[in-house]
């Protein structure tokens, strides 16, 4: 008799639980809101320090502040920098020419943004990074200047 | 029945092959069943294999740091922490007060976040779909919250050698209290959707049993250790950090089985919003990075970092040559003990169990293979 | 409305002297073509009901770009995705029994839409063993399944095969008990009688110990379309699909569509046996059949996107431990209230 007492208790006590299950869907289900983010008709929200896309960074007068140290490329754990050439000027007058950021190779780290002495590069660039080959993901200078103080610096 | 010949039956030898969606990364187990109960498994791993230890030998110390993300990356912090540490004891350098606090809460966050994935995926594997979806709902925020502080959501590469890369932002603190506030009766709200519910328990309990003295054989640690009864945790063995001065509970359940260890996991989200609400109470100002020389270059000699991540004790052993790249890296990863339990605690149970047993020990493959 | 239709074009066909079974064959014919027809809609509706459903629950949002804000043509951009897909017929295969698989899954789920009454005047025919031709008819979709995973070549598929062969069994006899209590208390196999024995608002869901046949039908036929919790014969997670993983393109459609219509027969059903099928005030009887067997198909629903799923002993101990036993309980009590 106690076995068969205990079977009752059981099943009614596992309905139960299933009960209360189903009643936790429910108020999901009629109550809390919606989380999902209608991307990309709406553009992703990306807090202030997020890691984006390598900025090259212009000081007030508009110019480039890269000077082709290698400091960055140094850094990098990942070779990511392959090619960084500065131009003909000397001392405090150079500045980079040619720069590529391999962004298929890039760990998105921050290691050559800590490392650069000018305070140059930054990665807090465009949220999206996909190409569609491989050539597509290395970017170079021209693509990487963020736009010139006169025009409206908006970021995405 | 297959002592009785009169129908002579064989068994047969089941690929869980490295595509599956409950193996938790590319994981292939050989299962030898007969009938629906698995006789014996084999795992086979090596599919994730990147060569991180190798690659280590070619890189300057702070250089390493990025790619002890990738290793649990469901816990990065942890992986970046147990590093950090050995680095930190060759070069012996002290970390600021405030920096041991803002570590803590990196580390504990990351540890909510990977148990809420932990039960999302177990919840995911014995069909209860919804489950998944409101626990990455409820890890969205802290998500958020690393976004916020450093930039990235996964592999947040928070640490460096001496510290922290990013001091806190603006609205961090009170983001996170509200969080702190957030989570609690979401919790409740699963133990009622599954926890309590009779099928789940009916799945787990009882099932998949590590005895605690063939647990401790094996080299299991964290919850997969504390869900056999056995109350060993790295925090309070040998306590890092500020954890000597926080007040938590280790979490361990008698039962052995995969509800023990589920239950386990619960409850340690729990006490990480305990320990978190603790920093935030007693953090210190100050400086986030100690001082250290440009190039890491530590005396020659060898270190042992050790930290209590989600997934049990990481472990990562440094040795010096006294250059800037160090000579051996090794990585001791917690998952690669459970895995070898494995086949111990599948013998005897059936195809759906072999999926409740695997996702309760939370193996990541990418510490595994590393 | 049909049934003037029809005198009105029979009484003419007569007058031609033609033979009147051929008349009423192209009738029955014709009927039975509108109502697959709205099965194939119907099942069309129910795919995009479930993943709304699904997405309203799990807080997101569930098919919101094809054809408007709340994705209706989603399924059939879906549909015609499996149209174009490479028809694969892996190497070990029995060929023969594996193209047949389908079919045998499909066909009967249709053919058992002959006998639910849409409305007090559209029911393709009312056999007067009704009940017993559905029983007998929903029972074939499990040798398709068994043919499914036999002929894949597969061990995934062959484990799958056999655990639905198991299921499928063992749910029956609560099925068939379920649906005896029903036919005692009508006192007739005929679908018609059963649903003329709940008119006036006299549902068999309100009779006493017809609540108990109603649960036991609701469990078991859940179990009979494999859903969650008892969806082990294509459970996802662990064996990938199950009896179907080798199955691609229109032959998958099959048993996706096979399901999903199964799924719309077990709740026409059950509306039909204990809620009285198309009675309802103001609304025309259609409307109210449907409107009711969208509400048990809703919970259904509701019910697998909440519980994990059982193993399959369990699901045998449950069926046989407790199902059968409640069964029989319920046919007793049945017959001793009538009685």
């Amino acid at each position: 008799m106690a076995k068969r007492h205990n079977l009752i208790v059981e099943v009614v006590a596992g309905a139960w639980s299933i009960v209360q299950g189903l009643s936790v869907t429910l108020s999901n289900w009629l109550l809390r809101p919606r989380v999902t983010e209608n991307y990309p008709a709406k553009p992703a929200y990306t807090y202030p320090r997020f890691r984006g896309r390598l900025t090259h960074k212009r000081d007030e007068e508009g110019r480039l502040k890269c000077t082709a140290c290698l400091a960055c490329q140094k850094a990098c754990p990942t070779l990511a920098l392959p090619h960084i050439k500065g131009d003909d000027k000397k001392g405090r007058e150079k500045r980079a020419a040619e720069y590529i950021w391999d962004g298929g190779r890039c760990l998105f780290c921050n290691l050559c943004v800590e490392a650069c002495p000018f305070d140059a590069i930054t990665l807090g660039g465009a949220f999206s990074t996909v190409g569609e080959s491989r050539e597509s993901t290395h970017r170079s200078l021209d693509e990487m200047l963020e736009p010139h103080p006169a025009s409206a610096g908006g970021k995405s | 029945m297959s002592e009785r010949s009169l129908t002579p039956t064989e068994t047969v030898v089941l690929n869980m092959g490295p595509q599956h969606p409950s193996t938790h990364g590319v994981l292939r187990l050989q299962l030898t069943l007969d009938g629906e109960v698995v006789t014996d498994c084999q795992p086979v791993i090596g599919y994730l294999h990147r060569g991180i230890e190798k690659i280590g030998e070619a890189r300057t110390y702070p250089q390493i740091l990025p790619y002890t993300d990738r290793l649990d990356y469901l816990s990065s912090a942890s992986n970046n922490l147990a590093y950090l540490q050995a680095v930190e004891k060759l070069m012996g350098v002290e970390v600021p007060e405030r920096a041991k606090y803002l570590r803590v809460i990196l580390l504990e966050f990351n540890r909510i976040a990977s148990h809420l994935m932990f039960v999302a995926s177990f919840a995911n594997d014995l069909a209860a779909t919804t489950m998944f979806l409101y626990c990455l709902r409820e890890r969205e925020p802290i998500m958020d919250l690393f976004e916020m502080w450093t930039g990235a959501r996964l592999t947040q590469s928070g640490m460096r050698v001496g510290g922290l890369a990013w001091d806190l932002p603006d609205g961090f603190i009170e983001k996170t209290r509200d969080y702190l506030k957030l989570l609690p009766p979401r919790l409740a709200e699963y133990d009622r959707l599954l926890s309590g519910n009779r099928i789940f328990r009916v799945r787990t309990e009882g099932v998949g049993i590590l005895p605690p003295e063939e647990a401790i054989d094996y080299g299991c640690s964290g919850p997969t250790l504390r869900g056999s009864g056995v109350s060993y945790d790295v925090r309070r063995a040998e306590p890092y950090e500020v954890y000597d001065q926080l007040d938590f509970d280790v979490i361990a359940f008698p039962a052995c089985d995969c509800m023990a260890r589920y239950q386990v996991r619960m409850d340690e989200m729990r006490q990480s919003l305990r320990i978190i609400e603790q920093c935030l109470d007693r953090l210190p100002d100050g400086e986030v990075i100690a001082k250290v020389p440009r190039t890491i270059r530590p005396p020659a000699g060898e270190a042992y970092g050790r930290v209590e991540s989600p997934r049990g004790d990481f472990g990562c052993w440094v040795v010096s040559d006294g250059g800037p790249q160090p000579a051996r890296v090794r990585f001791r990863a917690p998952s690669f003990f459970h895995l070898a339990a494995l086949p111990r605690m599948l013998r005897g149970w059936k195809i759906g169990d072999v999926v409740a047993i695997l996702g309760s020990i939370d193996t990541v493959l990418g510490e595994v293979d590393r | 409305m049909s049934v003037g239709v029809y005198q009105s074009l029979m009484t003419w066909w007569l007058a031609r002297g033609w033979f009147g079974w051929i008349a009423e064959a192209i009738w029955m014919v014709l009927m039975a073509a509108i109502v697959t027809v709205f099965i194939m809609v119907t099942v069309l509706v129910l795919v995009w009901l479930e993943r709304k459903i699904s997405g309203d629950i799990q807080s997101r949002v569930g098919p919101n770009r094809v054809g408007g804000r709340f994705g209706p043509l989603q399924t059939a951009a879906d549909a015609l995705k499996l149209l174009m897909k490479e028809d694969t017929i892996p190497e070990g295969a029995d060929r023969a029994v594996f193209i047949l698989a389908p079919f045998v899954v499909f066909v009967p789920t249709l053919l058992v839409f002959m006998v639910v009454p849409f409305s007090d005047k559209w029911i393709v025919k009312d056999l007067n063993l009704g009940v017993l031709f559905v029983v007998a008819v929903s029972a074939f979709p499990t040798i398709g399944l068994i043919m499914a995973g036999w002929a894949s070549n597969n061990k995934y598929a062959i484990v799958g095969s056999l655990r639905a062969a198991a299921q499928s069994l063992s749910y029956e006899i609560p099925l068939l008990m379920a649906m005896v209590c029903v036919v005692v208390a009508a006192g007739s196999l005929r679908i018609g009688d059963i649903v003329g024995a709940q008119q006036g608002g006299h549902w068999f869901i309100l009779r006493f110990p017809l609540q108990l046949a109603f649960l036991i039908y609701f469990i078991t036929s859940m179990a009979e379309v494999n859903r969650v919790p008892f969806d082990l014969p294509e459970a996802e997670s662990e064996l990938v699909a199950g009896y179907h993983v080798e199955y691609s393109g229109m032959r998958f459609a099959f048993f996706f569509l096979a399901e999903f219509a199964h799924l719309f027969f077990v709740s026409a059903f059950c509306v039909t046996l204990f809620f009285g099928a198309w009675e309802g005030p103001w609304l025309p009887p259609v409307v109210w059949f449907l409107i009711k067997s969208y509400a048990l198909v809703i919970a259904i629903m509701w019910i697998r996107w909440t519980v994990p799923r059982l193993r399959i002993d369990q699901i045998m101990s449950f069926a046989w431990k407790l199902l059968v036993p409640m069964g029989l309980a319920a046919v007793m009590l049945t017959a001793l209230v009538r009685g």
